[in-house]
């Protein structure tokens, strides 16, 4: 089984091991050394005045939903880039006006958004 | 090889602990934060299985916007707790009909994967002396161009259609305009006027 590669990713597990060990850690320190004298009272939102009308999540625009999916399309975009950058050279010419012809398609729908003002902050 | 058995494991354990926990956490965030875990450690079992294109596409695409994607759903819908657990008993069978079918299907592939080894020809794009991001761009851009055309298409679709359903002009709003705002003049705005002695000026509006 080809295995040899992965050593290069040594460093990254190395990384992930030592952040999940500190998060777990700090948590785990607070847990050990922190005073504990609970109280439901601690733990109401306030010590005078109202309880709270509703949830603290409210609605926002649909707006920001709009922002986030055009970002999908554009990051999808370059995904398909990455490939095609390496290979570029092995390629030829239907290789290279086939992504031209991808990004053109693409680049229709930008121009679209941008006339349409969906780009626009209000 | 040990090492890379406990990874394994490792990794699939986070992989079905956070799933499990995606859909047993009564905090719909916490769901997603717990699915962005499922999503990294997949990814990470993509990697070793020497699908490293995939385990980093995994990580932009998924990771880093459909989470967020998932999130902005996820908050902007107004959540009722008790109005989703009320109808949890009702969904059950029907949610495992669709678990029986998808264990099903697995099922079906990893016997075909062991007892039919010839049932799968497509070795040939496999190239284990070039990187994946190689051998994957070498066949898409050529060999697959209509399906790389047509994925550009449904891009094209998606990006049309999320503009149509979601953006609403607010016409009451004065908003920015770039031009006119540089190009203004100051002569457009501003006049010089010789005041005559105890007379006055006449503004005409």
């Amino acid at each position: 089984m080809e295995t040899e590669f992965l050593r290069d990713y040594a460093t990254i597990l190395i990384f992930l091991f030592i952040s999940i060990g500190l998060g777990f850690g700090f948590i785990f320190v607070n847990f050990l050394f922190s005073p504990s004298n609970p109280d439901t009272e601690k733990l109401s939102a306030y010590e005078c005045g109202f309880e709270a009308f509703s949830d603290s999540r409210m609605k926002f625009d649909v707006r920001f939903y709009l922002v986030a999916i055009l970002f999908i399309i554009f990051d999808l975009e370059v995904a398909f880039l990455f490939p095609w950058a390496v290979t570029l050279g092995q390629l030829g010419p239907l290789g290279f006006w086939s992504m031209m012809i991808f990004l053109t398609v693409l680049t229709i729908g930008f121009i679209y958004e941008w006339k349409k003002g969906a780009l626009d902050w209000e | 090889m040990l090492a890379h058995s406990i990874i394994f494991y490792f990794f699939s354990f986070i992989t079905i602990a956070s799933s499990l926990m995606v859909i047993a956490s009564k905090n719909t965030v916490h769901a997603v934060f717990f699915l962005i875990l499922d999503f990294v450690s997949i990814s990470s079992l993509f990697i070793m299985l020497g699908a490293e294109f995939l385990g980093m596409l995994t990580l932009i695409v998924y990771v880093g916007a459909v989470a967020v994607l998932f999130l902005f759903v996820v908050m902007m819908i107004n959540v009722n707790f008790s109005e989703l657990k009320s109808g949890f008993l009702e969904y059950i069978p029907f949610g495992l009909l669709i678990g029986l079918v998808i264990l099903l299907e697995l099922g079906m592939m990893i016997a075909t994967w062991k007892y039919k080894p010839d049932f799968v020809v497509s070795n040939s794009i496999v190239n284990k002396t070039i990187t994946n991001t190689e051998s994957l761009g070498l066949v898409i851009y050529t060999d697959y161009i209509f399906f790389f055309q047509l994925s550009g298409f449904i891009l094209l679709v998606a990006m049309i259609g999320a503009i149509v359903l979601t953006f609403r002009r607010k016409e009451s709003l004065r908003r920015q305009d770039i031009t006119t705002q540089v190009s203004r003049e100051r002569t457009d705005s501003v006049e010089l006027i010789e005041v005559k002695q105890s007379e006055g000026v006449k503004i005409n509006d």
